[in-house]
């Protein structure tokens, strides 16, 4: 009797495997499969926006576009997918949410597999697309994608950022600008604003730490608001690095190689010890250090007076703060050199088989005027179209001014160590005090460790 | 009087031991402002239900997560419990060849970070075709949590002096009714081990999960509330604690009214003499 | 063995064949796979394909010095670890055996963070321990005991130690349950006839106890090795194994190796070195165990 309950026990777990196996969801092998309607035939992309034409060409395609969480969020994406299915009738398009970068990468090991399941991907810095294009995963945005857009119309700084060895690998979704995010209030009360009642921008390291310093309020010992912060979370370490030295430097942070980050001149040394200066004067808390967070949410609660990073902090801030609470100002010289941009970038992987209709997608949706200035509105994402600008706050229209002269930061094979040295190094110089000369020699050595590659 | 001293030792363990779950359950009933205000405050000013709406009408599929995790966590488990209390008896009492190699190799899959097969099992189920399913996370569980199973029954059987089954033996009951009939009453606190230990290990994984599943509507529960602490976003936390305190719910329920028979099983059978 | 052999062979087989089909078959691959990457340097996006390097991997690693504070991380949390879960969950199993009144609730409270993942723990801890937004730093605050706030995840010295009392919130659940069964397998007349023998509470603890909850001791022992030395969770959700390296394990480095900085083949080795001190450790505990049964 207990064999047969055995062998009834095996049986069922058997059963239940299969079945488990059947109910795994819509891609069931994981593979693009579902994408076979295989009468695609090879369209340049149509500048007349002829939609009885195109509906013919891709009835019945479903499109998967993949995007980071937090762009679905702050980007209408949903509202751009209903409005391409209204206009393209027998078109699905599924939008669905991809796991971080800082989570581990989300394409790159089914890719390499030769397949995908998804058409397009969103989200994702110059550095994070490059492993892409290095094992040659993406599609190019040839001319017949600009004929509909023109490459001039595109803020130049953030299209280039989707350059890679020459060619178009990714179109910006979005773009940013490193800058400092203010508290009206705050500066007002502490009397550093104009005439005019807008903030001061300061002019040098010096006039910076003063005003973190006036903004600064200790009670009964305890800090309860201070007055400069800095995400030096790994996020950001590098480009707030470099639009320190941007600024102060005469637009360089590079050596005259090109390629050696500059961790040893005057200029280096001086933002360095402003860094450690400001922490260990009480200025500024370490909190940013660890937590990728910790700035924009003392920020929004009141906690910071000035955050020192993307500018779209300003606007998100708005949302808990009030309109025109919080304001962007440039870092010291960025307003004469530029400052640092980054982008989130658009790409395809080329093993989809809905290239075209993605490129459409991308051209009459993402691209247009709705979605980009209602990014920018609510959450400070910045629009890749010059022209977009016209219509949106002075406070955002001075960040396409800044950005017209910004630079972006190189590309590097090894920018995940890269990124590792810089934060390690500035950590302990933050919270460990490894003095400023030691941590020159440590990044400058650490840095030629790795002999680095720059990808073209 | 010292009665009075391990009360109160008694209390404060329990009050430590539950004060994050109440502190989570406190977050998830306030406003974002409140969440992050400055100073803290620890009980909200309005209770508000809003965090909880906000799941229901937001992106994440909690629902869908936590029957995804529930299946596979079952399915599992229950192939675990089965596949090492045979084998485990197997181990234990017969001797053959290459079973001390079999052994090894378990210990060897057992101690080796798990982040290493990932790669290569992606690989191999991509081949096999098992991607984004449920059995091509139960498979692994399966490999990767039996060795510590395995290992847990054979001691436990060993552990059983010899002269019981030899005297069913005698008696004429065949090994399969042995095994099954008066073995396995015995080793119930090896099952219950075994079972606690696996259950806790397949329902948090979390590495196998995310990467294993390409579409989000397979996702577990871990990699799905993963999703709603975002990088670059920040004031979820209230999002993310009325989620735990959803996901903790039929977990506590299923917990506290099984857990007599669990703790029993536990401790039943290892009152010897 | 006592059971004839031939007799059975096909039930063995039947009982065991499955097992070692499952873990086997599926095992293999990635298990040689990831030995053989382990011997060779490989970018899995700019590397051609895998150089063969024997074990320069294994010699690399002694002078890279993120290694090295790894390993020492590594140890450090494994040991305060994998005490301090001992001790607490002994001393709570002691407690919830004693007979007092609401045992059986202080066990279900025990018992509770295990039912919550480990990530989650993570990220709820995270919360609770932040320096300016956490709860924690705010109640000690409260009690006036203002003294003890830390920045708890961001300062070098105590991030670590967070990270295990964290651990140990969350595990002492398990092996405070499986003492409980341990200890209640005691009969009573050992007790017993060690009071007659004039034995103090001491005493009996460390003579009636203790080597009654070998058993237990095993099982927990190796579970414990695996869980203290194979940590990742808490340092990938918490501190992303900063500040600095303060709280970077081994297993979280080799992680990193190879899916950030996607060298596999270092990563690869990082994990062997893992493997190796689990087993060591796991061997020590066994055999520290049964070599007590020899004087017992």
């Amino acid at each position: 009797m207990n064999r047969k309950f055995l062998v009834v026990g095996l049986i069922c777990m058997m059963v239940a495997f299969v079945l488990a196996g059947c109910g795994g969801g819509n891609s069931g092998g994981g593979n693009a499969s579902k994408q076979n309607n295989s009468n695609t035939k090879n369209v340049s992309a149509n500048p007349n926006n002829d939609s009885s034409k195109q509906e013919d060409i891709f009835t019945g395609k479903t499109l998967v576009v993949s995007a980071q969480s937090w762009i679905i969020d702050k980007w209408p994406l949903q509202e751009a997918a209903e409005k391409f299915m209204q206009d393209h009738p027998g078109v699905k398009v599924e939008v669905k949410p991809a796991p971080d970068k800082g989570e581990a990468d989300a394409y790159i090991l089914q890719w390499s597999q030769g397949t995908t399941n998804v058409d397009l991907a969103l989200g994702g810095s110059p550095a994070d697309i490059s492993p892409y294009v290095a094992k040659d995963f993406l599609v190019e945005f040839d001319d017949a994608f600009f004929s509909k857009i023109g490459k001039d119309k595109f803020v130049q700084p953030l299209l280039q950022q989707g350059v890679f060895k020459g060619k178009q690998y990714s179109v910006p979704l979005l773009g940013e600008v490193i800058s400092l995010n203010v508290n009206v209030d705050h500066m007002k009360e502490a009397g550093l604003v104009d005439a005019n009642g807008q903030p001061l921008a300061p002019k040098d390291w010096n006039e910076l730490y003063d005003f973190a310093q006036k903004l600064t309020k200790v009670e009964n010992g305890k800090t309860v608001r201070y007055g400069l912060a800095v995400d030096w979370m790994t996020n950001f370490i590098t480009l707030n690095y470099y639009s320190g030295l941007v600024g102060t430097n005469n637009g360089k942070f590079l050596l005259d190689d090109g390629k050696t980050i500059d961790f040893q001149s005057d200029k280096a040394k001086e933002l360095l010890e402003f860094w450690q200066r400001i922490v260990n004067d009480g200025l500024t808390p370490t909190d940013g250090v660890i937590d990728v967070n910790a700035g924009r949410n003392a920020l929004k609660a009141g906690g910071v007076s000035m955050l020192w990073t993307a500018s779209s902090r300003a606007q998100e801030s708005e949302a808990v703060l009030g309109e025109g609470k919080v304001v962007n100002v440039p870092l010291p010289g960025t307003d004469q050199y530029g400052s640092i941009v980054f982008t989130h970038g658009m790409y395809i992987p080329k093993y989809s088989k809905n290239v075209e209709l993605v490129k459409v997608f991308i051209q009459e949706q993402l691209l247009d005027k709705y979605g980009q200035q209602w990014s920018a509105t609510k959450f400070g994402k910045l629009p890749v179209i010059t022209e977009y600008y016209n219509d949106l706050s002075p406070g955002i229209q001075s960040m396409l001014k800044v950005m017209e002269h910004s630079h972006s930061e190189p590309l590097y094979q090894e920018q995940a160590k890269i990124t590792d040295l810089m934060h390690k190094q500035i950590s302990y110089m933050l919270t460990e005090g490894q003095s400023v000369e030691q941590t020159m020699d440590n990044l400058s050595k650490g840095f030629a460790d790795l002999d680095v590659h720059i990808v073209e | 009087m010292s009665r009075w001293i391990f009360y109160a030792i008694a209390i404060f363990t329990g009050f430590l031991f539950l004060a994050p779950f109440l502190w989570i359950l406190l977050t998830s009933l306030k406003t974002d402002k409140d969440i992050y205000s400055l100073p803290i405050r620890i009980f909200p000013r309005e209770v508000t239900l809003e965090q909880y709406i906000g799941i229901f009408q937001g992106s994440a599929k909690l629902g869908i997560y936590f029957t995804n995790s529930v299946v596979v966590t079952i399915i599992s488990v229950a192939a675990i419990v089965l596949l090492s209390s045979m084998s485990g008896y197997g181990f234990a009492r017969y001797r053959f060849f290459g079973d001390t190699l079999f052994i090894g190799f378990l210990l060897l899959v057992m101690a080796v970070p798990w982040a290493v097969y990932l790669v290569p099992i992606y690989i191999m189920e991509f081949k096999l075709h098992i991607l984004n399913s449920k059995i091509g996370l139960i498979l692994p569980y399966i490999a990767l949590n039996l060795p510590l199973a395995i290992l847990i029954m054979r001691g436990n059987f060993r552990g059983v002096s010899k002269e019981i089954e030899e005297a069913a033996l005698v008696d004429g009951c065949s090994v399969m009714q042995t095994w099954a009939r008066i073995m396995m009453p015995i080793v119930k606190p090896g099952l219950a081990t075994v079972f606690i230990f696996t259950s806790i290990q397949v329902w948090e994984e979390f590495m196998f999960a995310r990467t294993l599943i390409t579409d989000y509507l397979n996702w577990t529960l871990p990699v799905g509330i993963t999703m709603l602490r975002n990088e670059a976003q920040s004031w979820a936390f209230g999002t993310l604690s009325a989620a735990i305190v959803l996901c903790l719910i039929p977990l506590l329920v299923v917990f506290l009214s099984a857990q007599q028979y669990f703790i029993r099983g536990i401790t039943e059978g290892a009152i010897k003499g | 063995m006592r059971i004839g052999l031939r007799k059975h062979f096909s039930i063995i087989a039947l009982f065991i064949l499955p097992s070692m089909l499952i873990v086997g078959l599926f095992m293999i691959y990635p298990l040689f796979h990831s030995i053989y990457l382990s011997l060779t340097e490989y970018n899995f996006v700019y590397s051609e394909k895998p150089q063969f390097v024997g074990l320069g991997n294994y010699v690399d690693m002694f002078s890279d010095p993120e290694f090295i504070i790894a390993t020492k991380n590594t140890l450090i949390f494994a040991v305060c670890f994998f005490t301090l879960l001992m001790i607490v969950s002994l001393a709570i199993a002691l407690l919830v055996t004693s007979g007092l009144r609401g045992m059986k609730t202080l066990r279900t409270i025990v018992f509770m963070p295990v039912i919550v993942a480990l990530s989650l723990t993570g990220v709820i801890f995270q919360w609770i321990l932040n320096e300016r937004f956490g709860v924690l730093n705010h109640v000690l605050e409260l009690l006036h005991l203002d003294v003890l706030t830390r920045n708890w995840l961001g300062d070098s010295d105590v991030a670590l130690f967070s990270l295990v009392l964290v651990s140990v919130w969350r595990y002492t659940g398990i092996v405070m349950i499986l003492f409980v069964a341990g200890l209640q397998a005691i009969p009573e007349d050992l007790y017993e006839a060690a009071k007659l023998d004039g034995a103090n509470w001491w005493n009996r603890f460390v003579y009636v106890t203790l080597p009654n909850l070998k058993e237990t001791f095993v099982v927990t022992g190796v579970w414990g090795a695996m869980n203290s030395i194979k940590v990742f969770e808490q340092p990938f959700i918490m501190t992303y194994g900063g500040p600095g390296s303060a709280t970077t394990t081994l297993y979280f480095y080799s992680w990193r190796n190879s899916f950030e900085f996607f060298e596999m083949g270092y990563g690869s080795s990082v994990s062997y070195f893992v493997a190796i001190l689990v087993l060591v450790a796991s061997a020590i505990n066994i055999f520290v165990l049964n070599r007590n049964k020899h004087l017992a």
